[in-house]
């Protein structure tokens, strides 16, 4: 595994499998290998914490699933967002970016 | 799913899906899981990897698939409710797989949980006055009139009560009670009940409702009478037609007005009867006669104490000033009725409360000890159960699950021990206190306060036991836990910690002894008592005739020597005497009289008054009242009709007259009786012949009765009584004195009583030693409940100690067999062990006397004459239980060392 990777911030898995899964529905596989994929091999997604956390946003209400046939015709479980999932990805993007601004800031002024 | 649903019952479906298709979700999560690793391998096979390679990266990338289940599981949250049902099945299953244990720790519990709950039970009940202010009974105070001058207590009479209630600022209303007993015409033999003569407003001023009936009216007379309810109930059957009923008191039919609801604690007694109109029309002042009066007052609304105190205090000195007393000679003791009565009982079941806590404590470090032998021996499994996901958090509950299972099942068991010890407590306490307090404990109440204590409790202990081995062996190593031998022994440093909570168990031990000690020590000082010889072959019994059968005074002491002769025929008996005073050996009220001693500075006292009791030649001889000079009664003093008197110690000092011999003085008696409707007044002259010792008592079994060691007494010879019935009821003591034991003799008896007189009510049918036990009861009671919980404290720490031996004898197995092989003796081995345990009780021993020694001086109220760091006591008990240590460990030590060393060495 490179070190590239960076360890994910407390909650930003949940922002990033909400904008994942808000393009199609997917399964967990799926929503690993593209969070690992867009962000270029930067962002790794632990096997042992996305799944709980596809459960808790199920819990949550903020996405569901259905099992459904995958590409190779293999029974998967697809996740997809409800609508308060894209409510919540909404408030959850703008939350960061207001983090990520004031971080960028803090480091550009010091 | 259908997505329209709401979010909440979607949630709640879910969780209950979790809940009862748990199979198919897990079904579910494996399946999503395996597709994961499929595509996962599949992606590596792709890159180029060999299959076997494939599918080690994929697995190996995935981490443990089994931890990811179980995160996943915990995100279901209705899985708290399933995996408690999974701890409490699994707990069951444990508990089930060591039975000795669970019985051990269960058995314990249960003793620790039931003497809990019946001590919190008997300080609720005493506590519950508290909480019924809404009746007003807080602004409830009893009154009691003292001519401290004379040293006579409770003087008021019923026209003083009037005066009182009629000119005073500060009550609202005022009553007054009386304790009274009557002979119950019911059946073919009389018998006699207890009960109270009130004033007719009693009731309404106590704000108390009848279940039946009515109170008393402002013109009843004393041919009504309001029933208890449990009077109600044992002898009408709970007749909801009672009102309107005759009940026969004291040969007169008495018209039932109404039944007192059953929760009804005052006033006491079986029968309320109002004052007769004899006692109403007496206008005697400021005397100590029968009825006495105790008067109780509601203050008025928002008083502050003092107000009262000063407004009473007014009242005093208006009648000192009325009848020229000496100021300050009247004062009146005020309490609240349920302070009175039940504040001794109240603090001693605070100590009480104190003490059993402290033995649950005991308990409770007893099953944690064996929670935490459990827990080694679990350690493996409970380092699979961590290798294979389980969090630690989740093992902690499993614990925490068992061990408050275990506390359940002591709290239930515990709760069926205290039903049954709460009935013989409560059968005890109203034995000891018939008249007064047998309401404050009717045994367990099952009220919310004592189930609330009782369930506190059994969490309390279920945490407290079950955290300290739970936290332990979560934080259990797992490599080295794994790879362990059970039987090696790296636990060493676990040891530390047991034998860590059995020198607590040692001190906490210590401290319940040295507390029940000092109890027991300063109870039995402070009521130094005399009360006679504690002897089965003296019997007492009180009889008493129908009133209005004998009138005349000869008739009445006919009537008595006819019964005392055919009483003395009966085989076995050797003397019979009697006493019409009930002092000091029968409940109730004394005879008063005043008195004169020649020769004594008269002005120091105004109207002196003593204790009077009628005796017959040979009484105080019988019941072995030691004489201080002079002689007991003859029958010679009988035959030769010179009137004689024999007086008390308290008499003289109280006449000032300590510097006189008093034998041969005269003594001039002034007694008061009714007499056709009217008091009347007769002074006699006795020459003393003897002087005999106080006799002292214990304190108040009956809170009515004021008792004071030292009150001046008086016996008179019967045949010189001048009055025409035995004061003050009429009623005659018989002391029997028999060749063996009295009890077999008790149906002759009454049937030679019954020859004479078939309407004679017996009552108090008792021995000298039964009389004694139950005069010393309350004390020994509280003193023996002490000491059965320091009994009980004792034994736990001890088998705390034998357990913590047996299992470092276990675990040293090797290392003594070694030894042996070495050539130790057996003795040494057994000197080594007894070294380790002696070192664990000294320890505890030292805390606890410190303990002990800080905490005792909570006790200096309750000992009086005894020193609260008595450093006997301090020193017997802790060698008591030194011994008793030492045998716990010895016990282990000896049975374990036999060690064969072959065996030893090959056991690992």
């Amino acid at each position: 595994m490179t070190k590239a990777n960076v360890d994910l911030l407390q909650g930003t898995l949940d922002l990033l499998i909400l904008k994942t899964v808000a393009l199609e529905p997917m399964h967990g596989w799926g929503i690993s290998q593209r969070i690992q994929q867009v962000s270029e091999d930067v962002l790794r997604v632990q096997q042992g914490s996305l799944y709980p956390a596809l459960h808790r946003l199920e819990q949550q209400g903020w996405i569901k699933s259905e099992w459904g046939e995958s590409d190779n015709s293999r029974r998967a479980k697809y996740y997809s967002l409800t609508k308060k999932g894209i409510k919540q990805l909404e408030v959850e993007t703008t939350n960061w970016e207001r983090l990520a601004a004031a971080v960028a800031q803090i480091l550009e002024t010091t | 799913m259908p997505a329209q649903l709401p979010y909440v019952l979607k949630a709640l479906f879910t969780r209950l899906r979790s809940l009862f298709c748990k199979g198919r979700l897990e079904d579910d999560l494996s399946e999503e899981l395996k597709f994961h690793l499929h595509r996962e391998i599949e992606k590596n096979i792709a890159a180029g990897m060999s299959a076997e390679d494939a599918r080690y990266a994929a697995v190996r990338s995935f981490g443990g698939v089994d931890q990811v289940k179980e995160q996943c599981r915990d995100v279901r949250r209705m899985r708290v409710i399933g995996e408690l049902w999974q701890d409490l099945r699994y707990g069951i299953r444990m508990l089930a797989k060591s039975p000795g244990f669970s019985a051990a720790a269960v058995l314990m519990l249960a003793v620790g949980i039931g003497a809990n709950t019946v001590i919190f039970s008997l300080l609720d009940s005493t506590l519950r006055y508290d909480i019924s202010k809404s009746k007003g009974y807080d602004r409830l105070y009893i009154i009691l009139l003292n001519n401290l001058k004379e040293g006579l207590f409770s003087v008021a009479t019923y026209a003083d009560y009037v005066d009182i209630r009629d000119h005073n600022q500060v009550f609202e209303d005022l009553g007054a009670t009386s304790p009274a007993s009557f002979l119950l015409t019911a059946g073919e033999q009389p018998e006699r009940v207890l009960g109270t003569r009130a004033s007719t407003n009693l009731f309404s001023m106590l704000g108390e409702n009848p279940v039946l009936g009515r109170t008393f009216l402002p013109g009843d007379d004393d041919s009504v009478v309001i029933l208890s309810h449990r009077f109600w109930r044992d002898r009408f059957g709970s007749d909801p037609n009672v009102v309107g009923k005759g009940v026969i008191l004291d040969g007169k039919t008495l018209t039932v007005v109404g039944v007192l609801p059953g929760d009804n604690q005052f006033p006491p007694g079986d029968v309320c009867v109002p004052y007769s109109s004899l006692t109403k029309s007496s206008t005697e002042r400021l005397v100590d006669v029968y009825p006495k009066i105790n008067i109780i007052g509601k203050v008025k609304q928002g008083l502050p104490f003092d107000q009262v105190r000063s407004g009473v205090n007014n009242i005093t000195k208006r009648l000192e000033q009325q009848f020229q007393l000496a100021p300050g000679a009247l004062y009146a003791f005020m309490w609240h009725p349920p302070e009175g009565m039940s504040s001794t009982i109240r603090e001693l079941s605070f100590m009480l409360q104190g003490a059993v806590g402290l033995v649950l404590l005991l308990a409770c470090a007893n099953v944690a000890n064996l929670l935490v032998a459990r827990a080694m021996a679990r350690r493996r499994e409970m380092a699979t159960r961590l290798a294979l996901g389980a969090g630690r958090f989740r093992l902690l509950r499993q614990l925490l699950t068992e061990g408050l299972l275990l506390s359940a099942l002591g709290t239930i068991c515990g709760l069926v021990l205290a039903v049954w010890a709460s009935k013989s407590l409560a059968k005890i306490l109203s034995e000891l206190y018939p008249y007064s307090l047998m309401y404050l404990f009717g045994g367990v109440t099952w009220n919310g306060r004592v189930l609330a204590f009782t369930t506190l409790m059994s969490l309390l202990t279920g945490t407290l036991f079950s955290l300290v081995p739970a936290l332990r062996a979560s934080r259990t190593d797992l490599i080295h836990a794994l790879k362990q031998n059970t039987s090696s022994a790296t636990g060493f440093a676990r040891f530390e910690g047991r034998s860590l909570m059995v020198m607590l168990q040692v001190a906490l031990a210590l401290t319940v002894l040295i507390a029940s000690g000092l109890l027991l020590k300063g109870l039995s000082r402070a009521h130094g008592i005399f009360v006679g010889q504690a002897s089965e072959k003296v019997l007492t019994m009180t009889l008493s005739p129908n009133r209005s059968a004998y009138l005349g005074i000869y008739q009445m002491r006919s009537f008595y020597d006819q019964i005392l002769e055919t009483v003395a025929t009966v085989p076995g008996v050797v003397s019979v005497e009697a006493t019409g005073g009930n002092r000091p050996y029968t409940a109730g009220n004394p005879q008063i009289v005043g008195f004169a001693l020649e020769g004594a500075p008269r002005a120091l006292l105004a109207r002196p008054q003593a204790r009077c009791a009628v005796v017959t030649p040979n009484y105080l001889r019988t019941l072995q009242i030691p004489l201080r000079s002079g002689r007991y009664f003859t029958t010679e003093d009988v035959r030769s009709g010179n009137p004689v008197v024999i007086i008390n110690e308290g008499l003289i000092r109280i006449a000032k007259a300590t510097h006189l011999d008093p034998i041969g003085r005269e003594l001039s008696i002034t007694y008061r009786f009714p007499q056709g409707g009217t008091t009347v007044e007769k002074t006699q002259s006795h020459a003393i012949v003897g002087v005999t010792a106080d006799v002292k008592r214990i304190g108040a079994t009956d809170p009515w009765q004021e008792t004071v060691d030292g009150t001046p007494e008086i016996y008179v010879l019967y045949t010189q009584n001048p009055q025409p019935i035995y004061p003050p009821e009429n009623s005659v003591r018989l002391v029997v004195k028999t060749t063996f034991s009295a009890l077999s003799l008790v149906r002759n008896l009454r049937e030679a009583v019954r020859t004479v007189d078939n309407s004679i009510a017996i009552s108090e049918i008792q021995t000298m030693e039964q009389r004694n036990a139950a005069i010393l009861a309350h004390i020994s009671l509280f003193s023996g409940l002490m000491g059965l919980f320091g009994a009980v404290g004792m034994f736990l720490a001890a088998a705390g100690i034998y357990a913590v031996v047996a299992q470092f004898v276990t675990q040293r197995f090797r290392e003594l067999g070694i030894r042996v092989a070495l050539g130790a003796q057996r003795r040494d081995i057994i000197s080594l062990v007894l070294f380790q345990g002696l070192k664990m009780i000294l320890v505890g021993l030292i805390i606890g006397l410190l303990v002990a020694y800080n905490l005792t001086q909570l006790l200096a109220s309750y000992i009086v004459g005894v020193d609260p760091r008595d450093p006997f006591t301090f020193l017997v008990v802790a060698a008591l239980l030194a011994l008793v240590g030492l045998l716990a460990c010895y016990v282990p030590a000896f049975r374990e060392t036999r060690v064969d060393p072959m065996v030893a060495l090959r056991c690992e």
